[in-house]
């Protein structure tokens, strides 16, 4: 069975231009929604993102995925590009150690979606070794400049690290 | 004429989130390579346009770039203004 768990925790750090707001003061609503999003720019030149840690759960088997959940903000044109860099530690293990190379995910394709529409795209991961249920994983989740053509605004509502339970 | 690097689109995009002209541009559609374009190409209008007299409207040289409504043109050239006389 596949088990989503969020990930956004008290160790979330943003990139600067990322920023918390109501979702009514971002977004042209008639039918008010106060609730936090985090707003996403578009990135101009470099990766834009935020850094997280969570842990491996006791119940993990196997096919771990960053899922990424919010609201286009804007008109929903060219390539959405996300990237995720990862190191997991298990105890005992050294925190000062390079990120894995990136795993990336992108979609350019806008069929059935408009501005202000809920979103979702999912980076599957490959660490070098297997995660192990208590392991933390350290993530840079950004969006990709190298790949990323749009000029909308993602609001983040949240990130789910997604797996299949033993 | 300057040429615009990355740390000006930066900017840019930081004042035209805070602006209520961001509806135009959330509109839009604009690609990056686009919205990047139509902000070198109001950098290179404003610019000459203090030595000579503009062989085009400002709106004429988005344009060559993409065709923009009046309003969008409004709006690019609101976030040059903003973001270039703050520096």
């Amino acid at each position: 069975m596949t088990v989503r768990i969020p990930i956004i925790n008290n160790t979330y750090r943003p990139d600067d231009s990322i920023y918390v707001a109501p979702l009514s003061s971002t977004l042209t609503l008639t039918n008010a929604k106060e609730q936090l999003g985090i707003n996403w720019p578009y990135p101009t030149g470099s990766d834009l993102g935020f850094h997280v840690t969570f842990d491996i759960p006791e119940n993990y088997s196997s096919s771990p995925v960053i899922v990424l959940r919010g609201i286009i903000d804007g008109t929903p044109a060219n390539t959405f590009a996300v990237g995720c860099q990862q190191l997991s530690r298990a105890s005992s293990e050294s925190v000062d150690t390079a990120y894995e190379a990136e795993d990336t995910a992108s979609n350019g394709t806008w069929t059935g979606y408009a501005d202000e529409d809920i979103y979702e795209i999912s980076i599957t991961l490959t660490p070098a070794s297997a995660y192990v249920a208590g392991d933390e994983v350290f993530c840079y989740i950004y969006r990709d400049d190298d790949v990323d053509t749009t000029t909308f605004s993602f609001i983040l509502l949240n990130a789910y690290f997604e797996y299949t339970e033993a | 004429m300057a040429v615009l690097d990355n740390d000006d689109f930066k900017e840019i995009a930081q004042y035209i989130r805070l602006s209520d002209y961001n509806t135009e541009f959330k509109t839009a559609g604009f690609s990056k390579a686009e919205w990047k374009a139509l902000f070198q190409a109001a950098e290179d209008w404003f610019v000459g346009a203090f030595n000579t007299t503009p062989s085009t409207s400002f709106k004429g040289a988005l344009d060559a770039v993409i065709t923009t409504t009046s309003a969008q043109a409004q709006a690019v050239g609101k976030a040059w203004m903003n973001w270039r006389f703050s520096k």
